[in-house]
């Protein structure tokens, strides 16, 4: 598998810093895939469809292990992995964003840690792609053109999504604040 | 805490503050799940489906180029011979003092039969280009008993030189759609073709074959043929 990756990099440095982040991040991306897609054959295909991303944006990676790296790592395999995901729910009459589920849906016993983390909460119930996508505006800074470059789609897309994932954000308050 | 309809300055403005909070919770509710779970081993299934497809992720897109040129090239290389055209519409003999060919034109493309009675190679010696136009540079060089073969590059265009010796061969090349010109530079008749953005050249004397793949204006073209034939006096 690494053959396939090390030679789409140009020179001998960033393959050994390729090589090395390769052997650091794969295994929690691996994880990170299968908590979304629960199957081991998809989490696989996720995480090679991740790492070419990461290579088409190799000069945009931080070459060395750093919590940096590991989030944009990190965000990119769980990007494919929704994306994997909505492809094989297409079918499905469901709403898009009903498809993918939320969050916070992985976990389970929860309610302690979330104690007093009431906003956090409400963005943990987005559906995952709005997620993904508001994570990598506000927490990591990516312009509309680098978000499309990690998640594959078109800058367009970029902005609808973040205007749908915004809008819904807005609703999820909204209905929790009434409830109180 | 939130009675109205936020405006989007006050929603930005709950992001910025609250985005990186929620990735450090869910950072920690992930490593909660997951503290207990074994390494994942990658399954060979996967690692033999991904050895077909090395091949191809293993080139960069300006390598796949070459290596797609490199073959039309080569075919193009190895297989012309002498004089007259190789997009003729009958079966032909050629009969020449050195060697011989038989053409035979397909829908899809023309096969060429060459035949050296005494293969030469021994007192030959291969030349390069003695122009080349400014931007472009070597990156690769290779030389063998029979070939050799320089490619140059200029950002993303492409030069690609080859010199053969002649020998027994047999060669398909793809000339479907393609029309073949030919010109005259110091006496020596040159076959060309347009393709993509590309001319490809080719030519032979007495003992080699040479051909020119090249990203360039034609009349760079022309500069580049006739500093390799000048090489060859």
């Amino acid at each position: 598998m690494l053959m396939i990756y090390l030679s789409m990099i140009d020179t001998e440095e960033d393959k050994d810093i390729f090589m090395e982040l390769h052997g650091e991040y794969s295994g929690l991306m691996y994880r990170k895939a299968y908590s979304i897609l629960r199957d081991s054959q998809l989490a696989e295909d996720a995480v090679q469809e991740s790492f070419l991303r990461i290579i088409k944006n190799f000069d945009k990676v931080i070459k060395e292990k750093c919590p940096q790296t590991r989030n944009y790592f990190v965000k990119i395999v769980k990007g494919v992995s929704i994306d994997i995901y909505r492809k094989r729910k297409k079918q499905q009459t469901l709403p898009l964003d009903e498809r993918e589920g939320t969050m916070i849906d992985e976990f389970t016993n929860i309610e302690d840690i979330l104690v007093g983390k009431e906003i956090e909460t409400y963005l943990l119930q987005l559906p995952k792609s709005y997620y993904i996508i508001l994570s990598l505006k506000y927490t990591d800074g990516y312009t509309y053109k680098e978000i499309a470059s990690i998640l594959d789609i078109t800058e367009e897309n970029v902005k609808k999504r973040l205007m749908r994932a915004r809008n819904k954000l807005r609703e999820i308050i909204a209905e929790q604040e009434a409830e109180i | 805490m939130y009675d109205k309809v936020l405006t989007d300055e006050e929603l930005d403005k709950l992001l910025i503050e609250y985005m990186p909070k929620a990735d450090a919770l869910l950072d920690q509710l992930e490593e909660e799940r997951d503290k207990d779970v074994e390494p994942h081993v990658f399954s060979k299934g996967y690692k033999r489906k991904l050895k077909k497809t090395i091949k191809e992720y293993s080139r960069t897109p300006m390598q796949k180029r070459l290596a797609n040129i490199g073959k039309y090239a080569a075919a193009i290389l190895i297989a012309f011979i002498l004089t007259n055209s190789i997009l003729i519409a009958t079966v032909q003999a050629y009969r020449e003092k050195v060697f011989e060919t038989i053409v035979t034109v397909y829908d899809r493309f023309t096969s060429i039969i060459i035949k050296v009675e005494e293969p030469i190679s021994e007192g030959l010696s291969f030349t390069e280009p003695s122009y080349i136009p400014d931007g472009f540079e070597v990156i690769k060089d290779k030389q063998t008993d029979i070939t050799r073969k320089i490619n140059y590059m200029n950002g993303n265009r492409i030069i690609i030189y080859m010199q053969g010796i002649i020998t027994n061969e047999e060669i398909r090349i793809d000339t479907e759609g393609t029309t073949i010109e030919e010109m005259k530079i110091n006496n020596q008749i040159i076959k060309y073709v347009f393709n993509k953005d590309m001319y490809i050249a080719y030519w032979n004397d007495d003992n080699f074959i040479y051909s020119v793949n090249a990203e360039v204006s034609f009349e760079e073209l022309v500069k580049i043929i006739e500093g390799i034939i000048e090489n060859t006096k």
